[in-house]
């Protein structure tokens, strides 16, 4: 991907992200004090479910693209490419562990 | 892959506000990053690890762990409302001088309020 396409990319799934990371703060509240059912109420609208996945593929998404532009800002090209493959295993699994979320 | 000229060396500068405001962007953008596989673990294996996820509910739950989380909507929530700042910028809009370190004050006023609201939703 050219830089400048990098960095539009950055800003629409920045747009995307505002008034989703305020849906998943205010979502975020709501779990931590649920009970085990009130959980299941909470996830068991397909809104609720979608919501959540599309935040985290964005935000993944916009995670990535954020910390590799840091990691070529300070590193040389060899430790960029492993702390790269490091962020690009840790998010695959992150996004992984967030899919059952939509069997809830 | 090309051979990008690395940033200078942070601390051969003299801190100004715009610089200091863009690279807490950038703290706290990892911070949020850091936060996401743990916050996935915790939404997914409500489903696929049950007792998994109670240990994590209780841990997220201990008044200490409440309190780093102050920090985190701090660090969230600093890098939304920088991260719009920035998004004006990009169309060359509210670049004036005045108006950049009115408008970053702001932020830091609203994050306030705004964290304490949090904090206070949060106990």
């Amino acid at each position: 991907m050219r830089g400048s396409t990098k960095w539009l990319w950055q800003r629409i799934s920045a747009v995307a992200l505002v008034p989703l990371s305020y849906w998943f703060v205010i979502t975020f509240l709501n779990l931590l004090h649920a009970s085990q059912n009130q959980k299941i109420d909470l996830f068991s609208s397909p809104l609720s479910k979608f919501l959540m996945v599309i935040f985290f593929l964005i935000a993944i998404f916009h995670a990535r693209l954020g910390l590799k532009t840091i990691y070529e800002d300070y590193f040389t090209t060899s430790q960029v490419k492993i702390f790269s493959l490091i962020t690009d295993i840790v998010l695959f699994l992150t996004l992984i562990a967030v899919i059952p979320v939509l069997f809830i | 892959m090309t051979i990008a000229p690395l940033s200078p060396h942070l601390q051969i500068h003299k801190p100004v506000l715009t610089m200091i405001f863009s690279i807490t962007h950038r703290i706290a953008g990892i911070i949020f990053a850091i936060s996401l596989p743990f916050l996935a673990f915790w939404m997914g294996s409500f489903y696929f690890a049950p007792h998994a996820h109670a240990v994590l509910h209780s841990f997220f739950n201990l008044p200490i762990i409440k309190f780093v989380f102050i920090f985190w909507f701090f660090a969230l929530n600093h890098h939304l409302l920088n991260g719009i700042k920035y998004f004006a910028w990009t169309f060359a809009k509210g670049m004036n001088l005045t108006t950049v370190y009115t408008i970053s004050y702001l932020i830091l006023i609203l994050n306030a309020a705004m964290t304490l609201f949090f904090a206070w939703s949060l106990f």
